[in-house]
């Protein structure tokens, strides 16, 4: 699993989980495990119509019971970029236990990509942070892939 | 009136202030920064559970934002 903050309306309270594929029967005891506690999710759709979603490369939404934000949207790995992020995630040690992140170089090059004031900020903060520690052969390579570049605001490469 | 407005002046400002601010969170022992970003951090989650918004209004909106962003792949964390 693949836990990192995405933007969505109302600020940086949404967790973006990917995950393998899983069968039906999988996704069946998930969703008891999760309804039992104490979460719901977002979309109308049923347990069925919730998987097909899945399959189909649409995210979930997952949140508390009756509190919309922050929620977790679910999805199924589905493209090249998906699998890059699963297989060189980062583990992030806190005192409840290991979390998984996206590698920072895909980050940065995404957050480039989407563009917009806030996505840019983002990106310089990571690279501000986290230059000296950066494979910058896989961030060059990844924002080749998006086809950004990030002179403009000083993540020379 | 006319306002000014330096888009680009401002931009810079921005990007100068995520600059020193990560140079400061660099410098800095993290149980310092950190409780400094936790207070931030809880005070958008407790905003956040008083938001008055039904699930279907806010998954629409979520949908016209993306619209309005193409947003074409997924990288996790990275909606």
């Amino acid at each position: 699993m693949l836990p990192s903050c995405s933007d969505d309306p109302g600020g940086p309270k949404v967790i973006d989980i990917l995950i393998p594929r899983m069968e039906k029967e999988t996704f069946d005891t998930l969703h008891r495990i999760l309804l039992k506690g104490g979460y719901e999710f977002l979309n109308a759709e049923n347990e069925d119509g919730l998987y097909d979603m899945l399959v189909n490369r649409m995210g979930i939404r997952i949140a508390q019971k009756n509190q919309v934000i922050p929620n977790i949207e679910l999805k199924f790995l589905k493209d090249d970029i998906d699998r890059c992020v699963l297989r060189d995630r980062l583990i992030v040690r806190i005192a409840e236990g290991d979390l998984f992140i996206s590698p920072l170089e895909i980050q940065i090059a995404y957050k480039l990509f989407l563009g917009s004031e806030k996505d840019i900020e983002d990106a310089l903060y990571l690279w501000e942070l986290f230059k000296d520690h950066l494979d910058r052969d896989y961030l060059k390579s990844m924002m080749k892939q998006v086809v950004v570049r990030g002179d403009d605001y000083g993540i020379i490469l | 009136m006319e306002l000014s407005f330096d888009r680009k002046a401002h931009r810079e400002e921005r990007l100068a202030f995520i600059r020193s601010y990560a140079a400061w969170v660099k410098r800095t022992p993290n149980p310092e920064w950190s409780k400094n970003q936790a207070v931030l951090i809880d005070s958008f989650m407790l905003n956040a559970r008083n938001m008055p918004l039904s699930s279907r209004v806010y998954l629409e909106q979520v949908i016209r934002q993306r619209e309005k962003k193409q947003v074409p792949v997924s990288v996790s964390g990275i909606p």
